[in-house]
């Protein structure tokens, strides 16, 4: 372990630069491909029949009508089609859904049956034809009424409707309050949001008679996706290829494996013809994936001073029909939490909740509920006890080093420092508590995210690099790009090491025949697991290529120095002959012993150097180290509140990152600015609403669900911490996430600023404050009465 | 039912048959094989397959393909010269204003109509300019900041 603490910070050319994103070219251009472009000889349409009922049994389907209409090539239907054992579930306990149902539909827009047409119109005409029997059964919306006695179940063998539960307990949180000079309790909430991605679902299959399947589809998991295609198609996994394509925006939408890739899978089986499925908005909005709606009940115990003694969690998550990767959504909750603010005894009591909704799934910045109950929290003991916000926040912050309750070590932390920095750039101090005749107010947040977290043999990614013979080369990495910057990334990493032109490095990434297995662009898995790789891919043929290099030159390769793109003699530097990389790449393909380079990163898990006798996360007890890095940072936010109609307008941002290294700094304050324009959206507009009689979805396309405009942005400021992490690639985390965690806490605190009341339910729309601002205000007549 | 029409799309005369019923956005798409413009909402709230028709910036998914008789197209296609891209494309690209790209077609595309009224745009006017397009990865602040760049490097020309 102690090689990974050497970062070469000072010596690197390309690390920190400001870097165009590698493919912006060809999308500014309107020429990259996506899966929606994407055009086969003899494709058909796919159509897709979806439930009308929110809970029914599937009595009987009758297809005969729509496989006698002219175009039709195939219909597949669950009872006839799904194969019999398939079960998707990310983790062995939860496989709990048959993509392709034959039993039971459990929300209103699953998938029922299926067809492939020789165009979109005669398709949907064949859906219509379908007869499909119901037997309407009750349903649950809601995770109060799920819960309830005799509530009617999701799924037969859950009962009260859960799908699973979480627990940490460390110390003895009970006495810790019981023995507290003061205990804060509240409760808090989120609505379900939606990733409202830009580009719809597609997919296009093409079964090859061999037993092939190639996939077109969006996905940022490609291997994990495989993994669902090879459960539930029964299909080894060398015969499921999907190939890498640009996507419309992910954001965590795009990472569970999607019904409709099984069903174009057995419909261009069936019809021995390419298949694509291309969701309409409304299919998109109601029938992939949303974020869970969440409860958090929190009771946190202080001293006098201000020191935290214990907190205690109460966690309620709403999976939606099916567990999926919210399963994910009740750990994460955990990593996020506990990691900052200091608590000696600490619970976290977590449960997943089915309903007849929408499935869940995971969503950028998902765990934003526990940060803001915590600055919430904070801002509201400040002024019980008397203690400055700041102060208070600085003596609570956890530090590098330091070890969360569940026992995962914080290799870095600039907390603190982004607490400090955001205050001070923000004028937090001078302007609090006097803006609020204006109708303005300021809050501060803190927040961080985790990258990666330990998922047993997925928790690593492996690299490979072939050169060419001019000295060019590719790398493969079984990770993506979701159009954050991943590309760019791998680039900048390899052509670091190797000493050349990031034009001379391409990349092929998530294709799953053509690279190696890779957890995917989940969980923030892309720098500190798959660069990481690339980084060790690239040293391993920079070894090979000194190697030759020292041959050529007629010295060891430890000699051998690499200055302007040419190999020297390390003594002779710059003079004397000077070797090219393509020459080097030449000589060894004639010796028959080609250059290439291999590198593997593992999730590091056993921290025993720092004291943690844990070497297997997720045990038993649920302790050991889950996270490699964890990133942090604090925005402030400034706000106008306009109380005639409750509605927030948001001025400024100040937004302190601690991302360790700045790889690209352009492309970092670019995440940034679309991390917080998500969080608004999620904080202040976007909200779903279900009927209540049907459990049909109202809010399907952009003109209901409000996501932020141009209109809605703020002016924002970025300010980097420079703070390495001493185990990852130069010393860089998670830059886009973490930090705007603390997004809504420091809105919901800018409120309270702003108009005096406080608000715990997000989102906070204009509505819901405007009642709370009457309230406070008819309290205040009848107390001045 | 089919009916023949012609337009000019990106400087080119085409003449085809199409169903009356189809929207420009799937006859670019489908027929011209022009896949540069996007079907994001198909209903008129995103933004993103606007293309310019006439001189107007338009919502293709909402303009049926008749309607575009004898008119005159640009799509984001027709902006670069060959593989040279045209000054707003190369903003976008240098000051990081592309993620996902899935929006930005529409994007480079109504900065275009914006450049073409107001030579100059006020931050403000640029702002007005692109207000009913969605973007969900970038925030919208880089966008703005390209827009800009361009005028000014395109110095108040067309």
């Amino acid at each position: 372990m102690s090689n990974d603490r050497f970062y070469e910070f000072e010596k690197t050319t390309l690390i920190g630069k400001d870097l165009p994103r590698v493919g912006s070219v060809d999308k500014a251009m309107g020429r990259a491909r996506y899966a929606g472009d994407m055009v086969l000889p003899g494709m058909l349409y796919g159509k897709t029949l979806r439930s009308p009922h929110a809970h029914a049994r599937i009595k009987s389907i009758d297809t005969s009508k729509a496989e006698k209409i002219i175009g039709v090539k195939a219909v597949v239907t669950g009872i006839h089609d799904t194969p019999r054992g398939g079960v998707f579930g990310i983790i062995p306990h939860t496989r709990d859904h048959i993509l392709l149902p034959y039993d039971k539909v459990r929300y209103m827009g699953e998938e029922v049956a299926a067809v492939a047409a020789v165009d979109e119109d005669t398709a949907e005409e064949a859906i219509e034809a379908i007869k499909v029997e119901y037997e309407p059964l009750p349903f649950v919306l809601t995770w109060q009424d799920a819960m309830k006695e005799g509530a009617p179940l999701v799924h037969d063998h859950r009962p009260q409707n859960m799908a699973a539960h979480y627990l940490v307990n460390e110390g003895d949180v009970d006495a810790a309050l019981r023995n507290s000079d003061y205990v804060w309790e509240n409760e808090f909430t989120c609505d379900v949001a939606s990733h409202a991605l830009p580009e719809p679902f597609t997919v296009v299959c093409d079964y090859e008679p061999s037993g092939k399947f190639n996939f077109w589809m969006q996905t940022q998991c490609p291997f994990q996706v495989r993994q669902g295609l090879h459960n539930t198609m029964k299909a080894p996994s060398s015969d499921i290829r999907l190939h890498s394509l640009p996507m419309g925006g992910a954001h965590g939408g795009r990472s569970d494996t999607p019904p409709a890739a099984l069903i174009a899978g057995l419909l261009s089986r069936k019809a021995a013809r390419p298949v694509q499925i291309k969701f309409s908005r409304e299919e998109v909005e109601d029938c992939m994936r949303d974020k869970a709606a969440k409860v958090w009940k929190m009771k946190v115990g202080f001293k006098k001073d201000g020191t935290i003694t214990g907190r205690d969690i109460y966690m309620l998550l709403e999976a939606g029909a099916y567990a999926s990767s919210a399963i994910v959504e009740l750990w994460v909750p955990l990593l996020i939490d506990e990691v900052l603010w200091r608590a000696p005894n600490y619970r976290y009591d977590a449960f997943l909740i089915y309903t007849n909704k929408t499935i869940s799934s995971m969503m950028r910045t998902r765990a934003h509920v526990g940060p803001m109950a915590m600055d919430v929290c904070l801002d509201q003991v400040s002024e019980v006890l008397g203690i400055d916000p700041i102060e208070l926040r600085l003596k609570n912050a956890m530090l590098t080093n330091e070890i969360t309750p569940s026992k995962s070590v914080i290799t870095s932390s600039a907390l603190s420092e982004s607490i400090v920095m955001a205050a001070e750039k923000s004028g937090y101090k001078e302007k609090r508590g006097k803006l609020s005749h204006l109708k303005r107010g300021i809050g501060i947040g803190s927040g961080n995210m985790q990258s990666m977290f330990y998922m047993g043999f997925r928790a690593g990614s492996t690299a490979f690099i072939k050169f060419n013979d001019d000295g060019s080369c590719t790398v493969f990495t079984g990770n993506c790009d979701l159009g954050q910057g991943n590309q760019t990334m791998y680039k900048q990493v390899t052509a670091e090491v190797l000493g050349i032109d990031m034009e001379q490095v391409k990349v092929c990434f998530g294709d799953t025949e053509l690279c190696y297995q890779d957890p995917g662009d989940y969980s923030m898995s892309a720098l500190v697991i798959s660069a990481h790789a690339i980084k060790k891919a690239a040293e391993d043929a920079n070894r090979r290529l000194l190697e030759v290099a020292g041959d050529i030159l007629d010295v060891s390769w430890e000699e051998v120095e690499m200055r302007d793109k040419k190999y020297y003699v390390r003594f002779r530097l710059g003079k004397g002959r000077g070797v090219s990389i393509g020459e080097v790449c030449r000589t060894a393909f004639k010796r028959g012993k080609p250059i290439f380079g291999f590198g593997d990163y593992r999730a590091r898990i056993d921290y025993s150097d720092f004291g943690v006798d844990i070497k297997e996360p997720y045990n038993e007890k649920t302790y050991g180290q889950k996270v490699t890095a964890y990133s942090f940072g604090t925005t402030v936010v400034e706000i106008e509140v306009d109380a005639e109609t409750g509605k927030v307008k948001v001025l400024d941002i100040w937004a302190a990152n601690d991302c360790g290294t700045v790889l690209n700094p352009m492309l970092v304050k670019g995440n940034m600015h679309g991390q917080l324009s998500f969080m608004l959206g999620q904080g202040l507009l976007e909200k779903n609403v279900w009927d209540s009689k049907t459990g049909s979805k109202l809010t399907s396309d952009f003109r209901t669900y409000k996501v932020p405009t141009v209109n809605e942005t703020p002016n924002i400021e970025c300010y980097f911490m420079n703070k390495p992490d001493p185990y990852t690639p130069y010393g860089a985390k998670e830059g886009s996430l973490g930090f705007g965690c603390g997004l809504h806490g420091a809105l919901s605190n800018a409120i309270y600023d702003a108009v005096g009341v406080r608000v715990y339910d997000v989102p906070f729309t204009p509505d819901s404050l405007l009642k709370l601002i009457k309230e406070k205000e008819a309290g205040e007549k009848k107390s001045s009465k | 039912m089919k009916q023949e029409m012609k337009f000019i799309v990106n400087g080119e005369h085409h003449a085809v048959q199409v169903e009356t019923h189809r929207t420009l956005l799937e006859v670019l798409r489908e027929t011209l094989g022009l896949t540069g413009s996007k079907e994001m909402c198909n209903k008129g709230d995103c933004g993103g397959c606007s293309v310019i028709m006439d001189g107007k910036l338009v919502l293709s998914c909402l303009t049926l393909a008749i309607e575009a008789q004898a008119k005159e197209i640009t799509t984001i296609e027709g902006l670069a010269d060959g593989n040279v891209l045209h000054p707003i494309q190369q903003a976008f690209v240098d000051h990081g204003a592309i993620q996902c790209g899935y929006c930005s077609p529409g994007f480079i595309i109504a900065a275009k109509a914006i450049i073409d009224k107001t030579p100059n745009p006020t931050i403000d006017e640029i702002k007005e300019g692109i207000s009913n397009h969605v973007c969900r990865c970038t925030g919208y602040v880089q966008i703005v900041e390209a827009i800009d760049a361009a005028a000014k490097n395109m110095g108040g020309s067309r």
